[in-house]
């Protein structure tokens, strides 16, 4: 489009100084031009990868991206949300700082091992893949007593099977996060994860993941928290798989290699949830086929493997 | 009357002539107001009806009470000998009875009168913003502040020295990396330390070793999250910790400040 105004402008430089309305006609005839080509690209050419979008249109979107303070300001929610992030992962662990291992420590497997002794996701506790505390035990430590007086002020304690606070204190936090930063999405899954470890709230639980989805309608991870919480939670499996289905059909619709490593593994969930509500329900054909197309996407994948040696094809 | 007796004398003159040419500038007024302000800020979030943050508002007071503090014991510090040399006072202070060491000593514990004024001054703030939610800080907070006063007086005699090598804001500067900078020097050493070279490592682990650990005297955190009174054997030791380097920055700066040109 740009080339095609380009030249025409050129043109209409290099003849004479033509009228303003010439002017304005050749612009209108190349960004039409510009248009058709357009069209006809888009229509002959399938996208390899799709733009996910934003909870706001297009045109807010772009209103936004134009104002310098928003700009401003959404640098500060997003700092301020990931910000609240770590204090609530400080203070579910009592303040013990953890950290992501190094390729090295992966690589030699010398490093303090974390682990939880009160469960994982399934109790509302964030999973500890390749995680160390940020201040090590004396068997690892080179600066003995600098170290020692280190783990004496610092909150310090072996991680390796550590329980979870009560995280009834954190959730405020989980409250200005999301007020903070609506789209980020932890925010709303793993709060979610820990207002329905109280089974009486679970209906808050819920209503909280509906709110990220308004502000999150294309988010993988809070559609398919929602299919999941309704199906394994409450048990209702009519209200549960039309958002395991729409979660599937979300991850469907991405490109799998952009996905990140939340939404891969909330895609994967999908569909073993997918799988398991439609078991439940008696649905078995529609169980089966999300059970195929689970392990044509995750090779690997337990539940669609299991469920399909144990019903086998009639 | 004694040398001893003589000496303590001259330097809390000294020093509390550093106190009231303080008070006169009206700097901790400044800093009182701004602490109350920026905790009040923050506690005013309970007012909103959010209730469970008292952990987050435990840290965010103390937090605001390190940084203050460490702020203004730097800022104390790196004037007392700078501004005497340039307003040309250190002259008949000298020229009494006074050596150059007890001006340094003198003025180190002048700075150090008034970074603890100010803790307790900062530390009253949020603690009283705290106790109107309800909020209290345990037996954990008297030790949190005993540490504090050691990391002050590290930090008063670290300035101090470095303002006799460096131009004013050059030592506010340096001088404050040190002090806030700490932790995420010895956390960058504990990781690079995996991936460096034996030479690179040496280099580092000495430099880990020879620069002051000023995160070591912060409780602030255990603090906020409610844990357990360290040993006692902890904070003795850090006692010691503090009056090691106390006593080398001063014994370096005195050899630097007898040899130099007024």
């Amino acid at each position: 489009m740009s080339g095609a105004a380009a030249g025409a402008g050129a043109g209409a430089a290099a003849s004479a100084p033509l009228s303003d309305r010439a002017q304005n006609v050749a612009g209108v005839v190349a960004v039409a031009a510009c248009c058709a080509l357009g069209a006809l690209i888009g229509g002959r050419v399938a996208p390899v990868v799709q733009a996910g979008p934003s909870g706001l249109t297009r045109a807010e979107q772009e209103r936004v991206d134009q104002a310098a303070t928003s700009s401003l300001f959404g640098q500060f929610r997003s700092s301020m949300s990931d910000f609240l992030w770590l204090k609530v992962d400080r203070y579910v662990h009592g303040g013990v700082e953890l950290r992501g291992l190094t390729p090295k420590e992966k690589a030699s497997g010398r490093y303090d091992r974390v682990g939880s002794a009160d469960g994982g996701r399934e109790n509302g506790n964030r999973e500890h893949h390749d995680e160390t505390s940020v201040i090590p035990s004396a068997q690892q430590d080179w600066r003995g007593p600098l170290g020692e007086l280190e783990r004496a002020v610092q909150p310090y304690q072996d991680m390796s099977h550590h329980t979870h606070r009560d995280p009834k204190e954190a959730m405020p936090l989980f409250r200005l996060m999301t007020w903070s930063n609506p789209h980020f999405i932890p925010g709303y899954t793993v709060g979610a994860a820990m207002i329905a470890r109280d089974k009486g709230k679970l209906g808050q639980a819920i209503d909280f993941l509906r709110e990220g989805e308004r502000n999150n309608p294309d988010s993988v991870e809070i559609v398919q928290e929602i299919g999941e919480m309704l199906t394994a939670r409450k048990r209702d499996f009519a209200a549960g798989m039309p958002y395991l289905a729409r979660a599937v059909a979300l991850g469907k619709a991405r490109d799998k290699s952009t996905l990140t490593e939340d939404e891969d593994e909330a895609f994967q969930n999908a569909y073993r949830w997918a799988v398991l509500n439609r078991r439940e329900a008696g649905d078995q054909k529609a169980a089966r086929a999300y059970a195929v197309e689970g392990i044509r996407l995750y090779p690997n994948d337990v539940v669609c493997r299991e469920y399909l040696a144990s019903h086998p094809r009639p | 009357m004694s040398v001893v007796t003589r000496k303590l004398v001259v330097w809390s003159a000294l020093a509390w002539g550093a106190v009231l040419e303080s008070m006169r500038r009206k700097d901790l007024y400044v800093a009182l107001i701004l602490a109350a302000v920026m905790i009040g800020a923050s506690a005013t979030i309970g007012t909103f009806g959010v209730k469970g943050l008292e952990i987050f508002l435990k840290d965010t007071a103390l937090n605001v009470v390190n940084l203050l503090s460490v702020l203004m014991a730097v800022l104390f510090a790196s004037r007392q000998i700078a501004e005497e040399v340039s307003r040309r006072t250190v002259y008949p202070l000298l020229a009494r009875p006074i050596g150059r060491g007890d001006l340094l000593i003198g003025k180190f514990l002048g700075a150090f009168a008034l970074s603890a004024l100010s803790l307790l001054l900062f530390a009253a703030v949020a603690w009283g913003a705290l106790a109107f939610y309800g909020l209290g800080l345990g037996f954990i907070f008297l030790q949190y502040l005993l540490l504090r006063l050691f990391a002050l007086a590290l930090i008063c005699a670290m300035t101090l020295t470095l303002s006799l090598f460096l131009t004013p804001s050059a030592t506010v500067t340096v001088a404050l990396l040190l002090a806030v900078g700490a932790q995420t020097f010895g956390r960058a050493v504990m990781l690079l330390d995996q991936t460096a070279s034996p030479a690179a490592r040496l280099t580092m682990r000495a430099a880990y070793w020879g620069l002051p650990h000023l995160d070591l005297f912060d409780l602030h955190e255990k603090v906020s999250y409610g844990w357990k009174p360290i040993p006692p054997g902890a904070a003795g030791a850090l006692f010691v910790y503090s009056l090691l380097y106390v006593a080398v920055f001063l014994v370096v700066g005195f050899f630097r400040f007898r040899r130099q040109a007024l």
